[in-house]
């Protein structure tokens, strides 16, 4: 039972990524929800099973994609291991901190991937890339985190409860 | 009661009598010659009143009826807009069947036409998770055939090829994405060029002619298909039109940006060439 609210979480937000949003999508633009769930899971546990989650995520970011793999996974693991070192500094269970966090590491996350896929080939407009995919997507992102917030803390409550 | 009384009364009654005699035989007299004098001052004095109770009678009935119907009315209306309801929703079913069913006659002739050789139709079933790439992932994969570098088509035109293909599904990269390029030839004067993605145009589901040199004499409305060069795409698939030409500074060379003629965004089946690896 350890795993699997995590691994059906997976599933479900893969299956919604790629087939569903697609249907909201707003200027262009799709939120990342599997990166929105390794932010909020990692502020809200700071654990190495957080981090193990993000590499995960990561992964499933990367088959999905069709592009090299290896990139989402590096990001994703980065981004759940900053947030679980500073769950306990900054993080207070509140969802509009997640928020937050979820708006800046999404900028963060898109820009690297911009600078690695575009910038490096001289292809590519910054600008438009900065105000057309990166600025929006934080944005919806962070939306988007006050709908995956609740659902990641249910998830780790009922861990917690099976751990017990 | 006394007998002066009661001689009293016989003479009211005869006088009565008389009366009523007269005036029935005026009312035969009157009624054969058409003429009622009677029922005319009556009628004349009664019209106003009898009209104006009637308009009364009718409007105060009116709106007792227009009171008992409004409840039939209400549950009448309410059935017609569910059936409205039920009616636009199997209108739209059917307008969807009827597209679809266009859009799959076109694949159909394309294929039985022979001209691309073998191929599989498939079906869009997903999208590339993020916002920075035109990758897409189709039905069918290596067990049907499908291997990397395999051309994907519409009956509109080139859709793109296909970047990793795994056992029951395919990734496709569409040629408005950022990393796609094309040999491509310009139809009405055979000038060879490169169809490339842009992020900024694939936005708008337009891509660039690069390589154009400025004597080739484009015109917007020149159609652009495949060179055959670069051994990817096989030649002569549509791939768009050029919308707008942009000169460089040097003038040297410069570049056209082409509307595809495939609507990414509506995109739901293609057909896969298969090259045979």
């Amino acid at each position: 039972m350890k795993y699997v609210f995590l691994t059906l979480t997976v599933f479900l937000l893969s299956i919604v990524q790629t087939a569903v949003l697609g249907l909201v999508e707003i200027f262009g633009v799709i939120p990342n929800l599997l990166l929105v769930s390794v932010i909020c899971y990692s502020l809200m546990r700071g654990d190495l099973r957080s981090i193990i989650y993000g590499s995960v995520v990561g992964f499933v970011l990367d088959i999905l994609s069709g592009k090299m793999v290896g990139m989402n996974l590096l990001m994703c693991t980065l981004a759940a291991l900053l947030c679980a070192c500073l769950f306990e500094t900054l993080f207070n269970n509140n969802s509009f901190v997640a928020a937050v966090f979820v708006l800046w590491i999404t900028a963060l996350y898109e820009l690297l991937i911009y600078v690695f896929y575009f910038l490096f080939w001289g292809n590519g407009d910054f600008l438009f890339a900065i105000f057309n995919k990166i600025i929006p997507c934080a944005i919806y992102n962070a939306v988007s985190a006050f709908l995956i917030y609740p659902i990641m803390r249910k998830i780790s409550l009922l861990e917690k409860t099976d751990n017990d | 009661m006394t007998q002066r009384t009661k001689k009293a009364w016989l003479i009211f009654a005869i006088i009565i009598l008389v009366i009523s005699v007269a005036f029935m035989g005026i009312s035969f007299a009157t009624s054969r010659g058409g003429v009622n004098p009677g029922d005319g001052i009556f009628g004349a004095v009664l019209k106003p009143f009898q009209s104006g109770i009637s308009f009364v009678c009718e409007k105060v009935g009116g709106v007792f009826d227009f009171f008992g119907d409004m409840k039939a009315l209400k549950e009448e209306n309410l059935e017609l807009r569910e059936e409205v309801d039920e009616l636009s929703g199997q209108n739209r079913e059917l307008l969807n069947y009827r597209k679809e069913n266009e859009r799959l006659r076109q694949l159909l002739e394309l294929k039985e036409s022979g001209i691309l050789g073998e191929t599989v139709g498939c079906e869009i079933i997903a999208k590339d998770p993020g916002n920075w790439f035109d990758i897409f992932t189709i039905d069918k994969g290596k067990n049907h055939g499908i291997n990397v570098n395999d051309v994907v088509v519409t009956a509109k035109g080139l859709v793109g090829r296909v970047v990793e293909a795994g056992p029951v599904s395919a990734k496709v990269v569409s040629i408005i994405d950022a990393a796609s390029s094309v040999g491509a030839i310009v139809t009405r004067t055979e000038d060879i060029a490169i169809v490339d993605g842009e992020l900024a145009l694939g936005e708008e589901g337009l891509c660039r002619l690069n390589y154009v040199t400025s004597g080739a004499g484009l015109i917007p409305g020149d159609t652009i298909e495949t060179s055959g060069l670069g051994g990817i795409y096989p030649k002569g698939i549509l791939i768009g039109t050029v919308t707008e030409i942009v000169d460089n500074i040097s003038g040297l060379s410069g570049y056209a940006i082409i509307k595809p003629a495939v609507d990414f965004e509506r995109i739901r089946e293609v057909l896969v060439i298969k090259q045979g690896k």
